[in-house]
């Protein structure tokens, strides 16, 4: 039954975008905007996890999610966005995402107050909305739950944008606050004694919270329609160690073609873990319509205490989409994926197939993860 | 001290992108404002800021709120002024709008279905800004000349 709730609510709200235009009432008062989408998964073995969806070696359709935006201008300088969602990625949940309120003191400097979509990167402020890629799910390397990615900051910020030289100019986010993101670490199991002390136990992403976070992005815009270079940074008190986050990005897009790479380190230094990922993806245009991508990520833990030759610690992936695009505001997407290591793609009872085989050999190395879904926004 | 390679580089990279300007063609429309709106003319740069919600105030005007107002997405003369105004494609603009909108950094500009309509908006709000096309018979706004830079 969930599963039939969850498509019919898909296919309804799928056909409002093919007028594609936000719904705008008393001349821009009001705009309200959504996004959204539902996926089928499968993969031939492990459980695989993103932000958008989950899949496991049972076909789920349980990957569906209605994202609504309100923005109200009680004044010109003044407004107040809201993004409220229903979603069913595993389970059913609805709620309120992020809100805040947004002053513009000037043409180049807005303040926000409240819970703020966490400006990270290429696609972490963009992420409901995957119109705005090749691929249904953003890299997992990345925005899966590899403990970088925040949805939002609770706190405050500061953003705009200031011309420089020529047509150059520089888009400039700084905040401070607290947030949390999601993290997996199947590799727990391999630290000493936790095999055996959690039999049974499933590992899957956690919400971690990340205090006292002071953190900013530079992004720069240049003549050159469609190209973009940024740079994220953060640092923030998590509750066993402090955490340091750098990520650099680049996008260049034209009509036809799309290129993206991105990459980052991150370190919690007390506990002795550093992180290393990123990804390169390509897509192409064939016809308005049809669109082909390819997409590369990795990610590699270094773990105090865990055998840096455990396949817990790293992820390789390449992938291969096809798209059709009904609308820009519509698509129907297809990706393919061959996962190795097990990072990001692992059996949820890690310790259960650790236990029967501490050599790893319990576990399988590669995944395969096939997604079919069909996104929109408006 | 003669320049080294890498910064030649740079030198040419920054050249070439600086190069890489729009179509310099007259444009395909008129742009029509209020008639109590003292300004006169107003730089292409200006107008796309003005279009893509960076820009909230009339400069030369005593910061008179802007109201820009767009024509109906797909239409001919909307495409055409992106094309000229803002110089980058329909779906860039379009992009544009859908990350800022939903990312909660901003909204486009309400929308009309004809240039009657837009002139409308216009001639009923004092900081607004319209385009019509260049045959359309003008009521209740006048022309401001939008220069090249």
């Amino acid at each position: 039954m969930a599963n039939v709730r969850s498509w019919k609510l898909l296919l309804a709200v799928a056909l409002a975008p093919l007028a594609a235009r936000a719904i705008d009432l008393a001349d821009g008062k009001l705009t309200v905007n959504g996004a959204g989408g539902g996926a089928f998964t499968i993969t031939d073995g492990n459980d695989v996890f993103n932000t958008e969806l989950v899949g496991g070696h049972v076909g789920s359709f349980k990957n569906a999610e209605f994202n609504l935006i309100l923005a109200v201008k009680p004044s010109d300088r003044i407004t107040i966005v809201t993004l409220v969602f229903f979603d069913e990625i595993g389970q059913i949940s609805t709620g309120l995402d992020w809100s805040f309120v947004e002053f513009m003191a000037t043409d180049w400097l807005k303040l926000r107050a409240g819970e703020v979509k966490l400006p990270l990167g290429l696609s972490n402020e963009v992420e409901p909305i995957g119109t705005l890629r090749p691929f249904y799910a953003l890299p997992s390397a990345v925005y899966g739950p590899s403990s970088i990615a925040a949805d939002t900051y609770f706190g405050v910020g500061v953003t705009g944008e200031v011309p420089l030289f020529g047509n150059f100019r520089l888009g400039y986010d700084f905040y401070g606050g607290n947030m949390s993101f999601d993290t997996a670490e199947p590799f727990s199991a391999r630290q000493p004694g936790q095999a055996a002390a959690v039999p049974r136990a499933a590992v899957a992403p956690v919400k971690e919270t990340v205090r006292n976070v002071l953190g900013g992005r530079l992004a720069l815009g240049t003549p050159l329609d469609g190209l973009d270079v940024r740079v994220s940074a953060y640092r923030g008190s998590l509750e066993d160690s402090s955490l340091e986050v750098v990520l650099l990005s680049a996008a260049y897009e034209t009509d036809k073609w799309l290129f993206r790479a991105e990459g980052y380190r991150s370190g919690q230094r007390a506990i002795g873990q550093v992180n290393h990922g990123g990804y390169v993806e390509a897509a192409y245009h064939l016809t308005p319509e049809v669109q082909v991508a390819v997409q590369a990520d990795a990610m590699r833990t270094h773990q105090v205490g865990v055998d840096d030759g455990s396949r817990l610690l790293y992820h390789r992936s390449l992938g291969a989409g096809l798209d059709y695009w009904f609308t820009p505001a519509l698509v129907a997407k297809t990706s393919l994926q061959y996962i190795q290591g097990n990072r990001l793609a692992f059996p949820t009872q890690v310790s259960d197939a650790l236990a029967r085989a501490p050599n790893e050999a319990g576990i399988s190395e590669t995944t395969l993860f096939f997604i079919a879904g069909l996104q929109f926004s408006f | 001290m003669q320049p080294r390679k890498s910064q030649l580089a740079v030198i040419v990279l920054l050249g070439a992108l600086s190069f890489a300007a729009g179509n310099e063609a007259e444009p395909a429309f008129q742009v029509v404002v209020n008639p109590a709106n003292e300004v006169k003319t107003i730089s292409r740069d200006e107008l796309s800021k003005i279009f893509l919600r960076k820009v909230l105030a009339w400069r030369r005007w005593d910061g008179e709120a802007t109201l820009p107002v767009d024509q109906k997405e797909g239409s001919a003369i909307r495409d055409a002024f992106i094309l000229w105004v803002h110089k980058r494609s329909v779906l860039a603009v379009s992009h544009y709008w859908q990350q800022q909108a939903l990312s909660g950094r901003g909204a486009p500009p309400p929308e009309r279905s004809n240039d009657t309509q837009v002139m409308e908006y216009v001639a009923d709000n004092p900081g607004a800004i319209g385009y019509v096309s260049l045959g359309a018979r003008l009521s209740g706004v006048k022309t401001i000349q939008v220069t090249a830079e």
